[in-house]
Order: C-alpha cells, then sequence, then structure tokens
C-alpha cells in the first residue's frame, strides 16, 4: 500500500493557509499542509525511514486532528466518492494513524503500533484513502488486520 | 451459480446416493469422490465431500521449476487436510516413491488440481483458434485421467490468468474459462470448478458475474490483504463461496524498500504471526462463505529471496510459518518448534557502504527445546532476475570466500564484495531436527 495516496494527494482540498516553517528535528515538512505529511510519511515508510515516517505522522496528527475528529463525529457512514474529499482532514489523519503503526511495528515498538492502529479502527473509522488503481479503501479496514495480527503475537509465542 | 440449495429432499437424496456410493456400478466409479458446493437457505455456503462437510485446511505446493514442493506428511500431521497444485503435470510426479494423488490420499489429503490456463504474457493468443482447442483438448484429457481419484477435491481452473494482461479485455478471458469449466461440467459432475484470480478487484467480479457462470467457487490469491478478502468480496458484490487460495505473508510489491529497490523481508516471527491471523481471521469473520483456504507455499521458491514465501528450506527443513499453520489449523504447537529468531543486525543493513570494508554480523536465535543451533551465513547478490506473477527466478550468486570468521557460529565477520552493487546478509539457523529459521539483510556497495 505504498504511496497509494500519491494519486488522491493531487485532489486533496486541503487548506492552503499553512506557510513554510524551519523545522527543529531537520524533516522537511512542506507546507505543512496534512495532504503533504501525509505522502511524505508514505514515501518515509516506503524507503526504510521509519523515524522520519513516525515524525511526519505526528506531526500531522499534532495539526489536524482536531478539524478530523470534528468531521468524524459529523458523519454517521462513509462520506461517498463525490464528497469524500470534503473530509480531508479525517481522510489524512486517518491514514497517517494507520501508516505511523506500519512503521512502529518495523521499528518493533508493537504496543504503540497497536494504539496506532486501534486509533484509526475505533475511533477515526470513516477516513478513505484514495488507490491509485482506481478505489477508495479504508485505513480503519486495514488495521483490523494489523491489531488481529499484532495480538497474535502478543498472546502467543512465533 | 451451479450450486444446490440444501432441503430435506435433498438431505433424504444425499443419504441414498451416500449409501449408493457403497455399492458402485463400477470400479473407477468407486474410487472416486463426490464433492458438492452446498448453498443453504440462509444463503451461505458447505463444501460435502462424499456427504460429509470438509473445511479446507491446505496449502499451495508444488514441484518442477522453481517450486520444490515440502513434506506431505508434515503437512498432515500439522493438521492439514488438502493442497493445491498449479499445473497437471504434477498429479504424475512421483512424492515419497508413489505418484502425487495417491501419496496425498495415503495420507488422507485432499487436492484441488489445478490446471494451467496459459497466460496473455506468456505467448497465448486468445484469438488463435487452434491455441485455444488445442487447451480445450488439454484440459479434456486431464479430466478423464484424474476425475475418479478419491484424493480429488476440486478442480482449479486457471491461477492468475487476468493478471497483468491490460492490453486484453477480460471478458475474452472469462468467457473463455467459462467454456473450459463447462467441459469440466460435462465430463465430471462430481467435483467443483474453482478458478483463482489475483486479488478481488471490482472489475474482475462484475467480469465473472456477468460471463462465467459455470464458476462454483471463487479462490483468490491476496497477501497483505488476505485476512479482509471476504469482507471485501461482499462489497463488490460477491455473495457466493469463495476460498483464499494464497496468503501468508506481505508481498514483496507490498512492503517498503530499500533506496536502491531492494524490498525489505519482514522478520520470520512476523511472517508466521501474518500467516496464522490471516487462517484465523478468514475462518472465524467469514462463516458460510469462506470454505478454506490454502498458505503459500508448502515447499522453497526463489522469488525476490530464497526464503520470502517458502515454508521449507530447499535442504527441506521446515520454518517456523510451518508451525504457525499447525498451531492455526490444529490448535497445537508441534513437540518440536523451529527456532526462533529474535534479531538479526549489521552495521552495513540499509546502508551504502564501500567496496571492500570489513564488516560483521550478529544473530540471537533461540530454540525452545534447547537444541544446538548450527549457523550458516551466506552473502549473496541481490535478485537481478525478479518476475512478476510468481514466474520462476533464478536465485542470485553467493559470495561464501567474503565471510572470514565466525561461519557456524552466531556472529560473523565479512568482507564487503568488491564489485558495487546490491546485496543481502542471509543467515540460516538450523535445530538438527528438521527445523530451522533464515532472515536477511539488504545492503548496498556503493561505485
Amino acid at each position: 500500500m505504498k504511496r497509494i495516496l500519491a494519486f488522491f494527494a493531487l485532489f486533496s482540498l486541503a487548506p492552503l493557509s499553512m506557510a513554510d516553517e524551519p523545522a527543529e528535528d531537520g524533516l522537511d515538512y512542506g507546507d505543512f499542509k496534512s495532504v503533504t505529511l501525509q505522502v511524505k510519511s508514505w514515501d518515509a515508510l516506503g524507503e526504510g525511514r521509519y523515524e522520519d515516517a513516525v515524525k511526519y505522522t505526528e506531526k500531522c496528527v499534532e495539526l489536524y486532528e482536531e478539524k478530523a475528529r470534528e468531521m468524524q463525529a459529523s458523519l454517521s457512514a462513509k462520506p461517498s466518492a463525490d464528497v469524500v474529499n470534503d473530509y480531508w482532514a479525517l481522510n489524512d489523519v486517518g491514514t497517517c494513524y494507520f501508516i505511523k503503526g506500519e512503521a512502529l511495528i518495523k521499528l518493533n515498538r508493537k504496543t504503540d503500533a497497536m494504539a496506532a492502529f486501534k486509533t484509526v479502527r475505533d475511533e477515526l473509522y470513516y477516513s478513505q484513502a484514495w488507490d491509485p488503481k482506481g478505489w477508495y479503501w479504508s485505513p480503519a479496514d486495514a488495521a483490523y488486520p494489523r491489531i488481529e495480527m499484532l495480538e497474535a503475537q502478543t498472546g502467543n509465542d512465533f | 451459480m451451479p450450486v444446490i440449495r440444501l432441503s430435506i429432499g435433498f438431505l433424504i437424496l444425499l443419504f441414498i446416493s451416500s449409501c449408493a456410493a457403497s455399492v458402485p456400478d463400477d470400479q473407477n466409479k468407486a474410487a472416486g469422490s463426490t464433492v458438492q458446493v452446498v448453498e443453504q437457505a440462509d444463503g451461505t455456503f458447505t463444501l460435502l465431500r462424499n456427504g460429509e462437510p470438509y473445511w479446507v485446511k491446505g496449502a499451495g505446493t508444488g514441484s518442477g521449476e522453481g517450486l520444490g514442493g515440502g513434506d506431505l506428511s508434515l503437512l498432515a500431521a500439522s493438521g492439514g487436510n488438502s493442497v493445491r497444485t498449479w499445473g497437471i503435470a504434477q498429479l504424475d510426479e512421483l512424492v515419497d516413491g508413489k505418484p502425487f494423488l495417491d501419496r496425498a490420499h495415503e495420507l488422507g489429503i485432499s487436492v484441488t488440481a489445478g490446471f494451467w490456463v496459459q497466460h496473455v504474457r506468456h505467448g497465448f493468443d486468445y484469438s488463435d483458434s487452434d491455441s485455444v482447442e488445442r487447451q480445450r483438448d488439454r484440459l479434456r484429457d486431464a479430466v478423464l485421467k484424474f476425475r475418479d481419484h478419491p484424493a480429488l477435491l476440486a478442480w482449479g481452473l486457471g491461477n492468475e490468468m487476468e493478471a497483468f494482461e491490460p492490453n486484453v479485455e477480460g471478458e475474452v478471458i472469462w468467457r473463455e474459462l467459462n467454456h473450459l469449466a463447462g467441459i469440466i461440467k460435462d465430463l465430471d459432475p462430481d467435483h467443483p470448478v474453482m478458478t483463482v484470480i489475483a486479488g478481488a478487484q471490482p472489475a474482475k467480479i462484475t467480469g465473472i458475474l456477468e460471463h462465467y457462470p459455470n464458476m462454483d467457487i471463487l479462490g483468490v490469491n491476496s497477501y497483505s490483504n488476505a485476512p479482509m478478502v471476504g469482507r471485501g468480496l461482499v462489497g463488490m458484490g460477491w455473495n457466493g463461496p469463495y476460498m483464499l487460495t494464497e496468503y501468508g505473508v506481505t508481498g514483496t510489491w507490498e512492503v517498503p524498500e530499500t533506496p536502491w529497490g531492494a524490498p525489505i523481508e519482514p522478520d520470520p516471527s512476523t511472517k508466521a504471526a501474518e500467516s496464522y491471523t490471516a487462517y484465523t481471521m478468514d475462518r472465524d469473520d467469514n462463516p458460510g462463505r469462506t470454505l478454506g483456504s490454502y498458505v503459500f507455499f508448502w515447499g522453497n521458491k526463489q522469488e525476490a529471496t530464497a526464503t520470502w514465501f517458502g515454508m521449507f528450506l530447499p535442504s527441506g527443513e521446515k520454518l517456523p510459518r510451518v508451525d504457525a499453520m499447525a498451531y492455526a489449523w490444529s490448535g497445537e504447537w508441534p513437540d518440536n518448534r523451529a527456532p526462533k529468531l529474535k534479531s538479526l543486525s549489521t552495521p552495513v543493513a540499509f546502508e551504502t557502504v564501500q567496496p571492500g570494508i570489513t564488516s560483521f554480523a550478529e544473530v540471537d536465535c533461540l530454540d525452545r527445546e534447547g537444541d544446538e543451533l548450527r549457523f550458516v551465513w551466506d552473502i549473496r547478490a541481490e535478485s537481478s532476475d525478479r518476475k512478476i506473477g510468481g514466474d520462476a527466478e533464478a536465485a542470485p550468486p553467493s559470495f561464501p570466500d567474503a565471510i572470514e570468521e565466525g561461519q557456524g557460529t552466531p556472529r560473523i565477520e565479512f568482507k564487503v564484495p568488491s564489485r558495487p552493487g546490491a546485496y543481502r546478509v542471509f543467515v540460516t539457523a538450523y535445530d538438527g531436527q528438521g527445523g530451522a529459521v533464515a532472515h536477511n539483510l539488504p545492503f548496498f556497495v556503493e561505485d
């Protein structure tokens, strides 16, 4: 699922108000838009820069989680394709929690990974991500088997 | 969909026919099995084998080019009950000195017999009527030859023949598959037809629903998404029975890569947990829709690395995923488990380094039964023969002289190859009891 939001990024309606700012941790956060952070975190994950991936996702969460939760609370079902981009913060933050979980697994921080996956599964479950193959997918659904796998690893000696 | 709706009348018929099976009217028929997909009144499905519900606890296995089959007796001992093959010729090959089907039957293992439907990317042309007819003839011959074998569970008509074919209209493939399935049904009404696709996608499901009514069971190969296949199928409009036909680890195309494009292989414990989780989630989340599954791959196979998908080493030792599936299938861990790899490290991992430098690598392994472990290290070039769709790949060259000290122990010193390019350091720990664990880390030698 690496970089599968690259296409989605082109259509995100994230606000343009965030100006470039220097980052204290040395990472390039670009324009700080939620979609930028989300794409950067995918890229970092795909390149094996797991610590960086976590930082990008955490920045996205720091800046946009409140808005994402507001959007989630306003919904009673997954938004249809024609309006899904209206929920940009929810989509990007939900996706970032999923990416964070993936990166944390690689860093062998499985408890933290579980927490990240559970956040998207249990709290941001209407978030959606675009696969350039032609459909939206659900980070919450994708998180579900990861949680099961982590729980299996916790309860069993693999 | 040609399935049977279960009713009292059907149950009576089933009882009569199962009684009749014990008084066969010809010798061949007596030896054969009867397998049906039955739809209950509530829309759920059951696979019946000789009248009994049959839940598939299976594995894909093979032989021939690039496919080394694993130990069938170990599959049975692990709680597995079925295997899936890809090509019909495999059914004639000898396993433990006996024909494959006979040996499977002897072990109580059923077989979904794969018939390889040719792929366009391998040169097949659906507009060439001679080629199409030859394929149909080969199928007829195969069905007539094997339909009465008691190990036969189902026909696996094609594997991923729709994948990687952007220039072929799916409809052409589905229509031909429907014709081929019709041939099977005419010659062998006692075994269902399953066709295996490379991942469930809406366009494929739509094509199958519109053009392939002869299919009884949908087989889906899926890796990182395997546990979610059942849920996804419903959303795509597929309410029929299905099986996971390849699953078990995250695929080489689904993982992070190094900056030089080498896929990073998940560690053995994660792979074991993935296999276990995919099986149990599919089973538990989709009752009455999934008929079971076939884990990939009961054998050894070079695909990106020699250890990515294979559950055995080429020398026959089982890897931890075998134990995970035994636990999934039977609820019990085997008495003697494959070793556990706790960590593998080297300063060159994921790095670009200068040619010829000396480095080290070390591994921390546990053997739960206290067996003494033997460690074999290997410096190998990155695979340069990567293929798609599981096509056979050549193993990359090894550089045994690169290991300077410590071969056989948990820590080595090695010399980075002088030739620029991508490499991996592999370690395999053997327990001397038929178990092993293997892992690798990639590095790159700069120009």
